[in-house]
């Protein structure tokens, strides 16, 4: 049993005890031990790193700087969010847009971000109050099989979606008549540059600088003039007259361009990295909601981007093939928008490519119960950075084996992630709900039963799509 | 008196100020460890949480839905490998 004692004010620093007895100082790996050399205390590096994060936290706290806590406490919620504006689900969003207008697509979208905000409040909630991830959870909690299924599940889905992400940094390149090679060596650089930081602070403020970018879909939208009138009466209008494949295939793959298994793992397990605690929940619901807002307007942004091509000429767009949608785009609304899109397209990717596999490197650490965090070092947590970086190289090296099925890969990421959601969001919901982990934190009847909800339609819309795109497959249906 | 050797004079105070630069360290330290909640510290989270018990109705409903969603998984793939022929 430990002997510290910390009362845990919001108002001010907590009262520190650090005397730990020699059985919980054996259970803390020993090369990540800081002893002061009266064999009392256990600090490890990492644990110092966070508690400078937390002691300016506590800071502007006590001295009221609401602005100051504002900015040292957003992070994983807007890069969750943000992360999953990412190529693929750019193109989705746009490609929507470009095929079926603004009908269905403009109120859908902030929809699935309302569903992806009941999800992403609740693994922000368990990550603050249990400061664990998501994978050591499930694992520790309801056993090494549930555990294992998710973190499969999670790197199967991540890799397919790394592949498309570097799919949609080579489109935005080949829009500058630029190739592969530079969009494997572009993201793998920015992964390694990123963990050179060796501190989670430093990893989030890179990755969330480079997803405000995301705003750029915003500015194409505005250049490509849409007729605001169109838009406000496309509420309204009937689905996109498409075959139930097609619009099934739509639904569920902007339901996976909007929650996904990644970004349960990351933010669940990046709130607990970061050190926030269930006195900053109100911060990190606000975090969570601002990203959610802003990533739904991006999202709208590429959607009426989209729908230049659907207005103006009717035309489809042939997302992946090349640098096609940039270039088409060009065409109909200016090459000031071509080539934003284009740059919007690299930054998506390479974000994504940060988030997502700062979750397998997560899930990795946490399923194998080894260090896992930006704030240890490479040597002390050598799985942690290893599955960073190997899962964006061993995805880069996908898009440069010649004849890969890249546009097939890059199309049914989003719908694989879907389909494999529900069993995340169903354990996620119970760990909400477990009062031992959670105490007073835990989930409330009205979250319940939003989460029931966004877990049903997640559900009907994988399970729906699976079967009629395999019944119309094998001809046991017409297509 | 006795007059001590500068070396022993030297070491001496060279213990002193390492004294005092390990408690200030130590100072440091405890000042930085209270703005941390004890479950964050690395040696409590690496101790695993406590097992929970599955009745009989969950186990069998996230089987259930484990084996619909390897179902569902193996027709995205299927179709997948389809549309590549």
């Amino acid at each position: 049993m430990i002997e510290s004692n910390y009362s845990t004010s919001s108002l001010g620093p907590p009262t520190p005890s650090t005397t730990l007895p020699a059985s919980a100082r054996d259970s803390a790996p020993v090369d990540s031990l800081v002893g002061r050399g009266d064999g009392r205390r256990v600090l490890s590096n990492e644990d110092m790193v966070r508690a400078r994060d937390r002691a300016r936290v506590h800071d502007a706290r006590s001295h009221r700087k609401r602005g100051k806590l504002l900015w040292l406490l957003v992070g994983p919620g807007i890069l969750a969010m943000l992360g999953e504006n990412d190529g693929p689900s750019m193109i989705a969003y746009a490609s929507d847009g470009a095929q079926f207008g603004l009908g269905l697509f403009l109120p859908f979208i902030p929809l699935l971000f309302a569903m992806a905000y009941v999800c992403q409040e609740m693994c922000m909630r368990i990550g603050a109050v249990t400061h664990r991830g998501f994978g050591e959870l499930v694992l520790q909690r309801y056993g090494r099989v549930w555990g294992w299924f998710g973190a499969v599940d999670l790197t199967v889905t991540n890799l397919v979606t790394l592949v498309a992400e570097f799919v949609a940094i080579r489109v935005g390149l080949a829009y500058f008549h630029l190739g592969s090679g530079l969009a494997v060596a572009l993201g793998l650089g920015l992964v390694v540059l990123t963990l050179s930081g060796r501190r989670y602070w430093r990893w989030e403020r890179v990755a969330l600088g480079m997803a405000l970018f995301n705003g750029v879909f915003l500015v194409t939208a505005i250049l490509s003039r849409p007729h605001l009138g169109k838009a406000v009466t496309a509420v309204g209008s009937p689905l996109p007259s498409a075959g139930l494949t097609t619009l099934l295939l739509l639904i569920a793959s902007t339901v996976g361009a909007t929650i996904t298994p990644w970004m349960i793992f990351f933010q669940q397990s990046a709130t607990a990295d970061k050190g926030i605690t269930s006195s900053d929940l109100a911060h990190g619901r606000g975090d969570t909601a601002a990203g959610a807002v802003v990533a739904s307007i991006f999202g709208i942004g590429a959607l009426v981007t989209g729908a230049a091509l659907f207005s103006r000429h009717g035309a489809g767009i042939q997302g992946f093939a090349g640098a096609g949608f940039p270039k088409a785009l060009a065409h109909v609304a200016g090459g000031a928008v071509g080539t934003l899109t284009a740059l919007g397209l690299i930054e998506a990717g390479a974000v994504a490519i940060l988030t997502i596999s700062a979750s397998t490197a997560y899930a990795a650490g946490e399923c194998v119960g080894v260090s896992h965090s930006f704030n240890s070092s490479p040597r002390t947590a050598v799985l942690f950075y290893v599955a960073n970086a190997g899962a964006a190289a061993l995805a880069g090296a996908v898009i440069l084996i010649p004849g890969a099925p890249l546009l097939s890969i890059a199309l049914n990421a989003n719908v694989l992630a879907t389909v494999l959601l529900p069993m995340s969001l169903v354990l996620m919901l119970m760990l909400a709900n477990d009062k031992e982990l959670m105490g007073p934190w835990a989930n409330g009847r009205a979250v319940n039963r939003m989460a029931i909800a966004v877990i049903a339609v997640v559900g009907a819309c994988g399970l729906a799509y699976g079967i009629d795109a395999f019944l119309r497959t094998v001809n046991l249906v017409g297509s | 008196m006795t007059k001590q050797p500068a070396g022993a004079t030297n070491a001496a105070s060279k213990e002193v100020v390492g004294a005092s630069e390990s408690q200030y360290s130590g100072r440091i330290e405890d000042e930085l460890a209270g703005h941390l909640d004890r479950g964050q510290l690395v040696v409590e989270t690496s101790r695993p949480v406590p097992r929970a018990v599955l009745t009989t109705r969950v186990a069998t409903g996230l089987w259930l839905l484990r084996v619909v969603v390897l179902l569902a998984s193996a027709l995205v793939i299927y179709v997948f490998v389809a549309q590549l022929h």
